[in-house]
C-alpha cells in the first residue's frame, strides 16, 4: 500500500518533472501541441479543485456557528455575502447560470458598491499605519538607519511633485538610487533566490522534498 | 461615562450624521438620476452602502469595534462569491459545461473525441477534492504529484534563462574607461575600501573617515545628476561608466552577505559591509516607494468619497 | 522621544486625513515632468501603426485600485485614440469584473466594440506558467470563450493574432508578483517587447528588468500614471491625486525629520549629563 501511497506519486514527480524540464529544450512540432495540452489539463484540474478553497471557507463559518466560538455571530455576515453573491451569479439578470454572464446585472452592481468599496477601504488603512509607524520609529540610530533613513526621505521627496518644486534633484538623485544602488541590491537578492528556487526544484523532482504531498510523506 | 456608554454614544453620532448626510445628499439631488429627474435607486442605494462600507472600515481607526468585524466578515463573504463567478463563468463553463457536459445533454450534438479526452483531467479535479477526507486523501496525491512535478521542471529553463543568465549578463558588460572615468573609479575604490575600514574599527578617526566618506559619495550623487556636467560627453560617459561598475560591486558584495558558508571577516567582511550599505540604500527605497503606495491608496478612497458620494469634486 | 512614543497614534491618523482631505478637496498646481521609465511606454505606444495589437494584463484586484486603475484607463485611453486593439486578461481572479468593467468603460468612451476593437478575456485557473503557455500557442485554445460567453474563434481580434508571439506589445499592470512571471514564460520565450505598470510597492523589484532591457518601460504607481496621463494629455485621476500626494509626502517627511532633532536632543542631553555625574 504504500507503494501507492508514497513511491508511485514520486515516480510521477520525477518523471513529469524531468518531461517539464526536456520539452523546452525540443522545437519538435509534438511538443508545442503537447505543452497546449498539459497547460488546458492543469487549467481544468485548478478549475475543479477551487471547489476546495470554497468548501473549505464555508466549513470553517460552518463550523464557528455550530460551535458557538467567539464572534460567531460574525459569521452570519460571511453568510450573508456569499448568499446573495451566489444567489445574483445564478439568476443572472434572468438569464440563469447555465446561459453567458450578463453584464450590468446584480452581481457587477455587488461587487462594485461592496466588494470594490470594503476592499480598497482595508487596504487604505495601510496608508494610516504605515505613516504613523514611520513617525514613531524611524530614528538614525545607527549608520545603517541614516542610509536606509536618507534614501527613503529622497526617494518620497523625488516621487511627489513637490521635491521637484524644491529642487530638481530630488526626482533625478531619486531615479538614481532606484537604477543603480537598488538594482545591484536586488538583483544580488534575486540571485539568491533564484539558485534557493532552483535547488527547492530539484529538490522536489528527485523527491527529497515532500512536504507538497501532506501528510505521511515521510 | 462609562467606556462603552462613551462608544455608543460615539456610534449613535457617526450613524445619524451618516444617515443625515444621506438625505441632504438625497433631497438636494446630489444621487445620480434618470432621465426626468426620477433617482437612479440602484446607483443611490449603491453609492450610500458604498459610503458605508468605507466608513466602517475607517472606523477601525479609531479602534477595533463589532461594525469592523461585520463588515469584515461581509467582504470575506462577498470574495467567496467572486471566486464563484470566476470559478463557473470563467472556468468550468466554457471549458467543461460547453465541450461536455451541455452536447451530452443535447443527444443530437456529437461530442468530438478531443473534447472527450477532457474527461481525465477533470476526473484528476475531483481527485483533488478527496484531500477533504483522512482516509481517502492520499488519492490527491497523484494529482498533485502531476503538477507539482511538471510544474517544477517546467520552471527551470526560464529561470536559469531569465533571472540568473539574462541578470549576470547586464551586470558584467564591456566599460568604455576614459581617464576621466579611471580618476572617477579610483575616486570611488578610496571611498569603498575607506569606509570598509572605517565600519571595522571605532574611535574618532573611523567617525571622520565615515563622515568624509559619505560626503564624497553625495558629490559623486549629485554630480552624476547634474544636468550640465552630463551635458559634456567626456563626463557623461564617466558617470555611466562609474554607475556600471557600482552595479558589479553592489552584486558581487550583496552576494558575499548572503554567504553565510564562511565567516565574515577579512576580505568577505569588507565585503558584506560594503554590502549591507547597497542593501540600507535598497531597503530605503522600498520603503519610500511602499509608502508612497499606502497614501495613494487613503487618497483613492478620499477621492471617492468627497467625488462620488458627496459630489464636492 | 518619550513624548513621540506616548503619542496618541490617532492622532497622526486624524491630522493625515485631515492633510489628504484638504488636499484633494482644494488641489494646488504643481509642475509634473514624465519620468523616462514612463515615457519610454508612450513611445513605444505612440510609434506602433495603426491596427496593432497590445496586451494588457490587469493582474490586480480592488485592494489596489486606487494605483492601477488610473494606469490601466490612460493606457487604453492611449491605445484606442491611435486605433490599436487590445487583448486584455488577469491572473488575479478578484480583478476579472473590475479589469472587465474598465475595458468595456474605457471602450465606450471611445465607441470601441468587443471582440472587433478589443476583448477582455477574464482569468484562467492553471497557473501564470501554464496559462501564458497556452496563450503562447493559441489565445483561442487559452480562453476559448469571452466571460459573457462568446467564443473567441470567431472574433475579429483574433484574425490577425492568434497567439501571444503575434502580439506587438506586451504590458503587466500588477499588484504582486506576475511581472517576473511574464518577463520568464511571455516576454523572453517568445521575444516580445514588454513594459509593467504596477503599484509603488513592486515598482523597487523591477528596475532590474529595466537595467536588463527585458522591461523597456516602468509605470509605477500613482505618480506614473499622472506622468502618462501628462503625456497623452487627459488628466485624470493620477494628476488629480499628486496635490494630495506632495501632502502625504510632505507631512511625513517632516514628521520623521522632527521626531529625528528631538531623538537626537535627547541623546546629546543624555550624554552631557551622564558626563557631568562622571565628573
Amino acid at each position: 500500500m504504500r507503494f501507492f501511497r508514497l513511491t508511485l506519486p514520486l515516480i510521477i514527480v520525477f518523471l513529469f518533472g524531468l518531461f517539464g524540464l526536456g520539452i523546452q529544450y525540443s522545437a519538435h512540432p509534438w511538443t508545442a501541441e503537447t505543452k497546449e495540452t498539459l497547460a488546458l489539463w492543469i487549467k481544468l484540474i485548478g478549475g475543479v479543485a477551487a471547489l476546495l478553497g470554497i468548501y473549505s471557507l464555508i466549513r470553517l463559518h460552518v463550523n464557528k456557528v455550530r460551535r458557538r466560538d467567539e464572534g460567531w455571530g460574525y459569521s452570519t455576515f460571511f453568510f450573508l455575502g456569499f448568499g446573495i453573491m451566489a444567489a445574483a451569479l445564478i439568476y443572472n439578470g434572468g438569464q440563469w447560470f447555465w446561459n453567458g454572464f450578463v453584464q450590468d446585472t446584480a452581481f457587477d452592481q455587488l461587487y462594485y458598491y461592496l466588494f470594490e468599496a470594503a476592499g480598497a477601504t482595508m487596504f487604505s488603512l495601510l496608508g494610516f499605519f504605515i505613516a504613523s509607524a514611520a513617525v514613531r520609529t524611524f530614528r538614525a540610530r545607527s549608520m545603517e538607519a541614516t542610509l536606509l533613513l536618507a534614501a527613503a526621505i529622497i526617494v518620497m521627496l523625488g516621487r511627489a511633485p513637490l521635491g521637484e518644486m524644491i529642487t530638481g534633484y530630488f526626482p533625478r538623485v531619486q531615479e538614481w538610487i532606484m537604477a543603480i544602488p537598488n538594482t545591484a541590491a536586488k538583483r544580488g537578492v534575486g540571485l539568491g533566490i533564484c539558485l534557493g528556487l532552483l535547488g527547492m526544484s530539484f529538490r522536489i523532482i528527485f523527491g527529497v522534498e515532500r512536504s507538497y504531498l501532506g501528510g505521511g510523506a515521510r | 461615562m462609562t467606556e462603552k456608554d462613551k462608544n455608543t454614544l460615539i456610534l449613535a453620532v457617526c450613524v445619524a450624521v451618516f444617515i443625515g448626510a444621506n438625505i441632504v445628499l438625497f433631497i438636494t439631488g446630489h444621487f445620480p438620476s434618470r432621465t426626468g429627474g426620477v433617482p437612479d435607486w440602484g446607483q443611490t442605494l449603491g453609492l450610500m452602502a458604498a459610503a458605508l462600507m468605507s466608513f466602517a472600515m475607517f472606523s477601525f481607526l479609531y479602534r477595533d469595534n463589532p461594525i469592523f468585524r461585520a463588515v469584515e466578515n461581509l467582504f470575506v463573504g462577498l470574495g467567496l462569491g467572486v471566486t464563484l463567478y470566476v470559478m463557473w463563468y470563467l472556468n468550468l463553463k466554457p471549458e467543461v459545461y460547453d465541450r461536455l457536459i451541455s452536447p451530452m445533454l443535447d443527444p443530437s450534438v456529437d461530442v468530438p473525441g478531443a473534447d472527450l479526452v477532457l474527461i481525465i483531467p477533470v476526473l484528476m479535479g475531483v481527485m483533488m477534492l478527496t484531500r477533504l477526507s483522512g482516509r481517502h486523501g492520499w488519492i490527491s496525491r497523484y494529482p498533485i504529484a502531476f503538477l507539482v512535478g511538471y510544474g517544477s521542471g517546467f520552471s527551470i529553463q526560464p529561470m536559469i534563462h531569465s533571472l540568473i543568465l539574462k541578470q549576470v549578463e547586464k551586470t558584467i558588460v564591456p566599460v568604455q574607461m576614459s581617464a576621466a572615468a579611471w580618476g572617477l573609479c579610483a575616486l570611488v575604490a578610496v571611498v569603498a575600501v575607506l569606509g570598509a575600514y572605517a565600519a571595522s574599527k571605532g574611535g574618532r578617526l573611523a567617525v571622520g573617515l565615515k563622515i568624509a566618506a559619505a560626503a564624497v559619495a553625495l558629490a559623486y550623487v549629485i554630480a552624476a545628476n547634474t544636468p550640465s556636467l552630463n551635458a559634456r560627453p567626456q563626463l557623461a560617459e564617466a558617470f555611466r561608466a562609474v554607475d556600471l561598475l557600482l552595479i558589479v560591486l553592489g552584486v558581487l558584495c550583496v552576494l558575499c552577505y548572503f554567504f553565510f558558508s564562511a565567516e565574515h571577516k577579512g576580505a568577505l567582511g569588507a565585503a558584506s559591509r560594503v554590502g549591507i550599505i547597497f542593501l540600507m540604500v535598497a531597503f530605503g527605497a522600498t520603503f519610500g516607494y511602499t509608502v508612497m503606495a499606502r497614501e495613494s491608496l487613503v487618497i483613492g478612497r478620499i477621492q471617492f468619497l468627497l467625488g462620488d458620494w458627496l459630489g464636492l469634486l | 522621544m518619550r513624548k513621540a512614543r506616548e503619542l496618541d497614534v490617532r492622532w497622526v491618523f486624524l491630522a493625515l486625513a485631515a492633510a489628504l482631505t484638504l488636499a484633494v478637496r482644494f488641489p494646488f498646481s504643481q509642475p509634473i515632468t514624465p519620468s523616462p521609465a514612463v515615457k519610454a511606454v508612450y513611445d513605444y505606444i505612440e510609434a506602433l501603426p495603426e491596427g496593432s495589437t497590445i496586451l494588457i494584463a490587469t493582474d490586480y484586484d480592488p485592494q489596489a485600485r486606487a494605483e492601477v486603475v488610473p494606469i490601466t484607463q490612460a493606457l487604453l485611453r492611449h491605445a484606442f485614440s491611435r486605433g490599436i486593439r487590445v487583448i486584455g486578461m488577469t491572473f488575479w481572479p478578484d480583478g476579472a469584473p473590475l479589469g472587465a468593467r474598465l475595458f468595456r468603460d474605457i471602450g465606450d468612451e471611445y465607441g470601441k466594440t468587443s471582440g472587433v476593437d478589443y476583448v477582455y478575456l477574464g482569468y484562467k485557473f492553471g497557473g501564470m506558467a501554464q496559462v501564458i503557455t497556452n496563450m503562447g500557442e493559441s489565445f483561442t485554445s487559452a480562453f476559448p470563450a469571452d466571460p459573457e460567453g462568446n467564443r473567441t474563434a470567431t472574433m475579429p481580434v483574433f484574425e490577425e493574432v492568434r497567439n501571444l508571439r503575434s502580439v506587438d506589445y506586451l504590458i503587466d499592470i500588477a499588484a504582486g508578483e506576475t511581472v517576473t512571471a511574464w518577463v520568464m514564460y511571455g516576454a523572453d520565450k517568445y521575444r516580445i517587447p514588454m513594459a509593467a505598470g504596477c503599484t509603488a510597492v513592486v515598482g523597487p523589484d523591477l528596475y532590474v528588468f529595466m537595467n536588463t532591457g527585458q522591461l523597456n518601460g516602468l509605470i509605477a504607481g500613482l505618480r506614473g500614471a499622472a506622468d502618462y496621463e501628462v503625456l497623452i494629455g487627459s488628466p485624470d485621476l493620477g494628476v488629480r491625486g499628486m496635490p494630495a500626494q506632495s501632502a502625504a509626502h510632505g507631512m511625513i517627511v517632516l514628521f520623521v525629520i522632527v521626531a529625528n532633532v528631538l531623538y537626537f536632543r535627547k541623546r546629546l542631553s543624555l550624554r552631557s549629563r551622564r558626563q557631568a555625574e562622571r565628573d
